[in-house]
């Protein structure tokens, strides 16, 4: 059965349930309310993300769901990513943002990790002030602020 | 992130409303400014940033806390989630900083634990000077610079260079092999090119001292994972992270959400008494996962004296040298000890501090007995006991793997019975029902907690042991067959086999935790009662996996009876370690002569038919290998063990219950004829072959430790073709790929013949001999992935690879060689 999902500008997309369930916020959604044929809105979502989050639940549409699990060390997630992934989140920074938020808000864990990964690979290796510049961040700390942090946390620093 | 709105969850018309309604509704989420990026947005929501710090190193996640205030709140506290104390953390004021964020510690492992250093530590307190004894000087080997005397460096005798000097200067120094950069930090020359002590960084381990400064994690509410390995002083952490107990009942536990706890402190110079093992297992409610291995020992006893509102010893008064006072207590006190000993309730002991009243203690029992939720436990521990055993089992319902070692002292397992059963010790025993058991030898009762047990009804030398009647009927021929147990020293070790307590004995056995009965014993170490305790009351046993302490534990008849039990009917897998089936046990001539004739041996087939893994050694009881002149002698071992087997009852090890009988049977064997002992040795292999023959759904079979076997064309092996499902096959032994035996069979027999032609040529009939072996796994294990023989490495692969059994075939269409590497 057909989902028609609204986004933010009023652009409308007709996807399979089996993608648009991908996303745990439609899911349950779709639970809540039953079959309908009402058009589903996403007032989050501009056209242009909902079409690449709609691309990339329709890649992945027959993947487990993931479970977040508590007990999991977080620590120990890889920073690999597939090809494809990798090839769809080459997209600019406003972008690959806007679909981290949309991937937030419809919770879709899988794209989101692919994203903050994506976002982390970028802050790998870079100073404090190659981070702000990267993502136009003010500093605001004060230099005693910042030699305190420093000395708390410097058994990190080659780590 | 992405919540689920609870408005429309709980309200579907709501929610129905929203979607049908023209205007689209307010998103869940704060709106965003126009003037502001989806950057901007994303890197101020703390949930984006918690994701992605999850995918960044500390190196980064150190960068991230400098970039603002906004994201030191969230990069910091990710920061210190999971903490790996090592040598690189080596600050000098890393533990102050520690203990001011172990509110954000989730996960803390500390197990930095380089000897050397530790020497020092465990010295801190007497440094200088290093005791002749220990230390040997060493000049360095560089030139001495001039006007300086070159540095007397010191080493601990037989590891030299494991340290140096911290000077720079040229020519003073040894390049330390260990690349620890704190072990440079310990000696440093002075002007006089003396060494100069300076103790080192207490960071380096986990001392008492080092935890105190900590606050023994008082403040690490967020804990859930706690690994440890140093020197530390375990009673003293446990109490703190189970709480204190409190006039209210409750537990003021510092690390309640704790779920995986790891302690190792084998290393710490003080012996400690641990008053219960409750100690361990109720650190937190949550707790899944434990692992304790320490030199500290447990005390049954003090568990007893809270139990009539005593106080126990304080954990400073708690030494070796109190424990023996403790021991020795009254009759009626020593019942008391172990009615508490086995109900172990916790709270019970009066720690500094915490006095409980009657009351207390019920509500304590109320609260604190309720089931366990660990599911792997790992004890290794000195002096417990059967019954602690026991009742930390029954207090694991959910317990999915369990391990425990003793120091190689008294298995657990072995006496659980007995302890149990010692509670009733005070009742009159009826001489009538004596018979033999004394399968614990005394030097080993006498380090176990049974020992003042024992002392309570009777004397050490009567034992009360009540068993049920298989039991006792299964541990009488177990017994009997001890090596070790001399008619004298069994005249003293006498049970009472009581039919009234029958029903009762049963209920006993029928205790053990359900993972026994469904999932197996996984690596635990027990002896010859608790075996046959699980052939007699386990039949769902899928899982077996025994070791044991030392040799002579799990007699090799007791192994054959359980493999003969029905309870081994529903086994899929088996793996023993230090524990040897004599061949001579699988064979039963009371059933021989019924049914093949009187001098006859017939085999006695496992029940264990559908066993999918076997992991076992094979032995003899006649001590002496093959003899050498046996090589080539041209019988035809086949056709004398093939007729299965008429070996004369004077040529075979008795199998009666006479210790004396049967050394002086294996004595004499062992100076039989080097024919006979060809074709007993015949018999055995064939009997072991025909044996495992019958395991048809074997995927793995591996032989180890066999002293006669040898794994040929001709010896029986042969029998194995029947394991058509094999896909991993190895033995070892010492007579693997040196046997010199004729091989009878057709395809073998040339090369017997090449190889007594060529004489010292043997390399070439062992070549010939791989050959028809490698030929005889693809003719006959089609699906085997990999096959190892003593110490040939042959690997046969699958289909899919590239020398598939099928697949692997030259131009003309004849299989390639099997790929054989050299290997020890």
């Amino acid at each position: 059965m057909p989902v028609v999902l609204t986004s933010s500008d009023s652009e409308t997309f007709t996807v399979d349930k089996e993608v648009a369930e991908r996303s745990i916020l439609i899911k349950n959604m779709i639970e809540d309310v039953g079959e309908s044929d009402s058009p589903i809105p996403l007032p989050n979502v501009s056209s242009a993300v909902l079409k690449k989050v709609i691309e990339f639940c329709d890649h992945h549409r027959n993947d487990p769901i993931q479970v977040q699990d508590e007990t999991d060390d977080p620590r120990k997630r890889s920073n690999d990513i597939e090809e494809w992934d990798m090839k769809f989140m080459q997209v600019d920074q406003e972008m690959l943002f806007e679909i981290i938020l949309a991937a937030n808000y419809l919770d879709i864990k899988t794209l989101l990790d692919v994203g903050c990964t994506t976002v982390a690979n970028l802050i790998k290796g870079k100073t404090p002030e190659e981070i702000r510049k990267l993502f136009n961040i003010v500093n605001d700390f004060t230099p005693e602020e910042e030699a305190q942090i420093k000395k708390e946390n410097e058994w990190a620093e080659d780590r | 992130m992405g919540p689920r709105s609870a408005a429309t969850s709980q309200n579907p018309r709501l929610l129905q409303h929203i979607l049908l309604a023209p205007t689209p509704p307010q998103p869940p989420l704060p709106p965003r400014l126009p003037h502001t990026t989806a950057v901007h947005t994303a890197l101020l929501l703390d949930d984006i940033l918690v994701h992605i710090a999850s995918f960044l190193t500390p190196g980064d996640l150190y960068a991230c806390t400098l970039v603002s205030t906004a994201w030191r709140a969230v990069f910091h506290a990710f920061l210190w989630h999971s903490i790996a104390i090592t040598e690189s953390h080596h600050r000098p004021d890393f533990l102050t900083t520690l203990r001011r964020n172990l509110h954000l510690v989730r996960s803390l492992q500390w197990n930095y634990t380089d000897w050397w250093e530790l020497h020092h530590v465990l010295r801190e307190h007497t440094p200088l000077p290093p005791s002749p004894a220990l230390f040997a000087p060493v000049r360095t080997i560089d030139p001495a610079v001039s006007g300086h005397r070159p540095p007397i460096l010191y080493h601990p005798q037989g590891r030299s260079g494991s340290f140096s000097s911290s000077s720079t200067r040229p020519g003073t120094s040894i390049a330390p092999k260990s690349t620890s950069t704190a072990a440079s930090a310990i000696w440093t020359p002075s002007s006089s090119g003396r060494p100069i002590y300076r103790a080192p960084s207490l960071i380096s381990f986990p001392t008492t001292t080092a935890l105190q400064g900590l606050a023994f994690f008082q403040d690490a509410s967020a804990l859930r994972s706690l690994v440890l390995e140093g020197p530390f002083e375990l009673l003293p952490l446990l109490v703190a992270l189970g709480g204190q107990p409190s006039r209210s009942g409750n537990r003021l536990s510092t690390a309640s959400m704790l779920t995986h706890l790891s302690l190792k402190n084998t290393n710490c110079p003080r012996r400690e008494v641990l008053p219960t093992i409750d100690l361990v297992l109720r650190v937190s409610s949550c707790l899944e996962h434990c692992s304790i291995r320490t030199n500290a020992q447990i005390c049954a006893a003090t568990s007893t004296t809270s139990t009539s509102t005593q106080s126990a010893p304080s954990s400073s008064s708690l030494t070796p040298s109190s424990f023996p006072a403790l021991i020795t207590s009254s009759s009626a006190e020593v019942t008391a000890i172990t009615t508490a000993t086995a109900t172990l309730r916790h709270g019970s002991i009066a720690y500094p501090g915490g006095a409980t009243d009657k009351e207390e203690a019920e509500n304590e029992d109320e609260t604190e007995r309720r089931p366990l939720v660990l599911k792997s436990l790992e004890l290794d521990i000195r002096a417990l006991t059967g019954v602690q055993l026991l009742s930390i089992l029954k207090q694991c319902p959910d317990l999915e793997s369990f391990t425990t070692t003793d120091y190689g002292q008294a298995s657990p397992l072995q006496d659980f019975v007995d302890e149990e059963l010692k509670r009733d010790s005070h009742r009159p025993l009826p001489s009538s029902s004596f018979t033999v058991l004394d399968n614990i030898p005394f030097h080993r009762r006498s380090r176990t907690s049974t020992q003042q047990i024992y002392s309570a009804g009777t004397t050490a030398s009567a034992t009360p042991f009540v068993l049920s009647e298989p039991l006792q009927e299964a541990t009488q021929r177990t017994t009997t067959a001890t090596p070790r147990d001399s008619p004298s020293k069994n005249k003293g070790g006498l049970i009472n086999i009581d039919a009234d307590n029958t029903t009762k004995n049963i209920d006993l056995v029928n205790l053990l935790p359900t993972f026994l009965h469904n999932r197996g014993t996984l690596s635990v170490r027990f002896g010859d009662v608790a075996l046959t305790a699980l052939q007699h009351y386990c039949p769902k046993l899928r899982t077996l996996d025994i070791g044991q302490a030392f040799t002579g534990k799990i007699q090799s008849s007791s192994l054959q009876s359980f493999l003969c039990s029905p309870t081994a009917a529903n086994l899929r897998h088996l793996r023993t370690r230090g524990v040897t089936l004599d061949v001579e046990d699988m064979a039963d001539p009371l059933e021989a002569t019924r049914v093949g004739g009187e001098g006859t041996l017939a085999d006695v087939h496992w029940r264990c038919k559908d066993l999918e893994t076997i992991s076992i050694a094979f032995g003899r009881k006649i001590p002496h290998p093959l003899p050498p002149q046996t090589a080539n002698s041209g019988i035809d071992f086949q056709q004398h063990s093939r007729s299965l087997i008429a070996v004369p009852e004077e040529h075979l090890p008795s199998l009666d219950n006479s210790m004396g009988d049967r050394n002086a049977r294996t004595t004499a064997l062992a100076h039989t004829s080097s024919a006979n002992m060809q074709l007993y040795c015949a018999w055995a292999e064939r009997t072991v072959y025909k044996q495992l023959s019958l395991l048809i759904r074997l995927r793995v079979l591996d032989i180890r430790q066999s002293s006669f076997m040898r794994f040929e064309i001709g010896t029986g092996v042969e029998l194995l073709a029947s394991l058509s499902n094999l896909r991993e096959f190895s033995i070892a032994g010492s007579e693997i790929s040196a046997g010199v035996a004729a091989i009878t069979t057709a395809s073998a027999c040339a090369c017997a013949t090449a190889g007594a032609e060529a004489g010292a040529d043997s390399m070439e009939l062992e070549m010939k001999k791989d050959n028809a072996m490698d030929l005889w796994f693809r003719q006959h294990w089609p699906a085997a992935e990999k096959v190892i023989v003593a110490s040939r490495t042959c690997h046969i692969k699958t289909n899919t690879t590239t020398l598939g059994l099928s697949q692997g075939r030259d131009g003309d269409g004849r299989p390639l060689p099997v790929e054989r590497r050299q290997s020890c």
